[in-house]
């Protein structure tokens, strides 16, 4: 007897369709998804209901935050009238800008030079996705001695070529392309796995039916590849905005925000006001609003390239 | 250059002959120079301990969790006093003691302890910089709540002592100080023309000196800090700025150096990487560091933990001098903290747990002589600096004992213990790197300066 049987009263609930109206494959999902809903309860809708509450309080007293002071949309209006806030803002906008096109397109053309009949397929497929295991502090501490100004790998190459190659991490006009760079090159390869299923799952039937009627090349990838890869290209666009719109670790790590505080990132400002200025209160309103621009992006993609006309 | 010498032996005497009583006059440095607040004496600080209030209801064994944040040369050094505590035992007690010792990145620490003290699950004891005393004083127990202030205050220099008291209370025991001073390169000096056993003792000198090495190397004459980090780039900064007689803050910790002393430095700062070609304009991390280590900067400023780092650095003959150095200089300052070690606040910790835990942090500041000897930083209690061990030092020629004297000379002042936000944070002295990179121009990284202090003092 399983345990859902057990669970509502044996055979002769197994052989009942519905129990309290209710479908026994309903219950049965249900049963089965608890501990996970239990998990996602506890460390992901508590804390998000908290630091609601949180971000229209402020804490007298640091070490007590048992001690809270209602201040209604204060936080928010104070950061709307913050510039540090706009220019952690101007920064992350930047970042994304740059990394999330390059993440999706780069993902896209490597998933569909490795489909095609390629020597070496399968090498080529573990070095793409093998940077994509690393931590991300890992990530920051290699790239930030080959980023290294004075004794980095890419300026001793290009000290070859010209007398003073450029501080990568060091250069305002510079750093937010040499951190999408080194994080384009660190995640790819997650997109790259999931375009290359996304295309080996196309009928090939489609191909030979569009070679039929003269449509190869560009034509055939506009009408067929992308069409039929929308679905992954929606879920992978979503995720590196998501993911991107939250870069911490690349400035906290390699740039403390500099210089100049060009790298500053929201994230890391709402690291900043919360665990160092221990404004808990200001950093939680901070993540709404960062809650909010993504669900506005979310909306925008799925209106922009979401399923329209299928 | 000519420099009023005092030998080692005249040195060593001096604290011989002096004693307890002469370490103790060390007070010279009240360093409140900025800090009204920190006017505190340290005497009658509302000692309210009685040393056995708990009954002596000491179970037969403790263990004393303790959070630490060194790294480098120092890490090895603390974890062998620990490992010496743990084997020797050596408090007059019955009961097992045992420290249970957690190090963190100094970059992370204050997040962690904070987050650990916020959220109720504080360590036993934790180490401190002198300057978050005010700001965290909602999160630690006074050290006089768990032990006798009034008859262990004489174990430490008055300085040691000023140093960690806050408006009138004791907040935590010190274990040192660790000021600023210049590490020089004896070989570049050379080279440069340079008696490499006469530094600079003024501006005049320092600027001379500077000049030679630009002019007769191909090293760098100057890294204002080896990390070039905001943080240590505001030791400098400062230092030179309370030199002209400026000041950094008012009674009511409102920043105020944007004031001629704060623009002159501020503007040095830009001419040293430009027409004066001392240093390259980077703000590449650790580029001073790299360059001092490799034998292509002459001088770098740093703090008294540098000779541990120096100590394992293989034919970098280096030696040592004041930071009084500054331009316009009307008088003798320089930037100094401290480590302290507190008792966070924490539920549930007894009182005779607690009491333990003062007995083990007094133990630490006054009983290991290698914090200063080994670590090089200026040790808090009087003992040590009559001990052999201190005065064998392989660092007590080179630095310990020009540390000594700016001591003995009143010439520290103390990094700000402001009463809100983190005053070690790196954001709050980015824009001196901006400077130093020439990314901003000096009036507007002041501005800018000034508008993040500002807002990170303020709730």
């Amino acid at each position: 007897m399983g345990i859902t049987e057990r669970i509502m009263g044996g055979e002769n609930a197994t052989n009942s369709k519905t129990v309290m109206g209710l479908r026994k494959e309903t219950i049965e999902g249900v049963l089965w998804s608890l501990p996970y809903l239990a998990v996602f309860t506890v460390f992901l809708i508590w804390p998000a209901l908290k630091g609601l509450y949180m971000s229209f309080h402020t804490y007298p007293n640091k070490f007590d935050l048992t001690e809270t002071e209602w201040v209604g949309l204060q936080n928010y209006v104070e950061l709307f009238r913050d510039p540090v806030f706009y220019n952690a803002m101007e920064g992350t906008l930047l970042f994304v800008a740059i990394s999330v096109p390059a993440l999706v397109i780069l993902g896209l053309i490597m998933a569909l030079g490795v489909n095609r009949d390629v020597a070496g397929k399968r090498t080529l497929r573990a070095i793409y996705f093998s940077p994509y295991v690393l931590t991300v502090a890992v990530v920051t501490l290699v790239w930030g001695q080959v980023y290294s100004q004075s004794y980095g790998l890419i300026n001793y190459y290009l000290g070859f070529f010209i007398d003073n190659p450029p501080g990568w991490l060091t250069s305002p006009d510079l750093v937010m392309a040499a951190l999408a760079f080194m994080t384009v090159w660190w995640l790819v390869g997650f997109n790259f796995v999931i375009f290359l299923a996304a295309r080996q799952s196309i009928p090939e039937r489609l191909y030979e039916a569009a070679r039929l009627d003269g449509a190869t090349g560009w034509r055939a990838f506009k009408d067929i590849t992308l069409p039929q890869m929308r679905n992954s290209v929606v879920f992978v666009v979503m995720v590196q905005f998501i993911l991107q719109f939250q870069v911490f670790a690349q400035p906290y790590v390699m740039t403390q925000g500099g210089p100049k505080d060009t790298s500053d990132t929201l994230v890391y400002y709402l690291y900043r006001s919360a665990f160092s200025q221990q404004q808990f209160g200001y950093g939680a309103a901070m993540g709404y609003v960062l809650v909010a621009i993504l669900i506005i992006i979310a909306i925008v993609n799925f209106k922009v390239i979401g399923d329209s006309n299928d | 250059m000519v420099r009023e010498a005092i030998t080692s032996s005249t040195r060593r005497k001096f604290i011989k002959s002096a004693g307890v009583a002469g370490t103790v006059a060390l007070a010279g440095c009240a360093g409140n120079g900025d800090n009204g607040g920190d006017s505190g004496s340290g005497s009658g600080n509302g000692d309210n301990s009685d040393g056995g209030s708990s009954g002596n209801t000491r179970s037969e064994s403790y263990e004393i969790t303790f959070w630490e944040l060194f790294s480098g040369g120092e890490g090895p050094i603390m974890e062998s006093i620990v490992n010496k505590f743990n084997e020797e035992q050596p408090l007059d007690t019955d009961a097992e003691v045992t420290i249970n010792r957690q190090r963190t990145p100094w970059n992370e620490y204050y997040n962690k302890l904070f987050t650990a003290l916020s959220g109720g699950e504080a360590p036993d004891m934790a180490i401190m910089h002198a300057a978050y005393l005010r700001a965290w004083d909602g999160g630690i127990d006074p050290i006089g709540t768990y032990a006798d202030t009034a008859s262990i205050k004489g174990d430490y220099t008055a300085s040691h002592w000023d140093l960690v008291t806050v408006d009138g209370n004791v907040n935590a025991l010190p274990m040192d100080m660790h000021p600023l001073g210049v590490y020089y390169n004896k070989d570049l000096f050379e080279q440069a023309g340079l008696d490499p056993e006469s530094p600079p003792t003024n501006w005049e000198e320092f600027q001379q000196a500077g000049n030679a090495v630009v002019e007769n190397t191909d090293a760098h004459a100057f890294t204002q800090s080896p990390y070039n980090d905001g943080f240590g780039s505001y030791r400098v900064w400062s230092s030179w700025v309370k030199q002209q007689g400026g000041s950094l803050y008012d009674d009511e910790w409102n920043p105020t150096f944007d004031s001629e002393a704060g623009q002159n430095v501020a503007q040095l700062f830009s001419d040293m990487t430009g027409d004066m070609g001392w240093s390259k304009p980077t703000s590449e991390a650790n580029w001073g560091n790299n360059a001092f280590q490799n034998g292509t900067c002459a001088m770098a400023m740093n703090g008294t933990w540098y000779v541990a780092a120096l100590a394992n650095v293989d034919g970098l003959n280096w030696g040592f001098f004041e930071p009084t150095v500054g331009p316009n200089k009307q008088q003798d300052k320089v930037w100094a903290d401290g480590h302290s070690i507190v008792l966070p606040k924490k539920q549930g910790r007894s009182d005779a747990k607690s009491e333990i835990a003062a007995e083990v942090a007094h133990w630490m500041t006054t009983q290991n002589p290698s914090w200063g000897a080994e670590a090089g930083h200026l040790p808090a209690a009087n003992s040590i600096y009559e001990s052999d061990a201190f005065q064998n030092s392989p660092y007590y020629d080179k630095t310990l004992n020009k540390y000594v004297e700016m001591a003995e000379d009143g010439d520290y002042f103390y990094h700000p213990k402001v009463p809100n936000g983190d005053p070690n944070a790196q954001n709050w002295y980015t824009w001196l790197v901006d400077i130093w990179a020439q990314n901003s121009e000096p009036q507007a990284a002041i501005d800018s300066g000034i508008q993040t202090v500002s807002n990170g003092i303020s709730e």
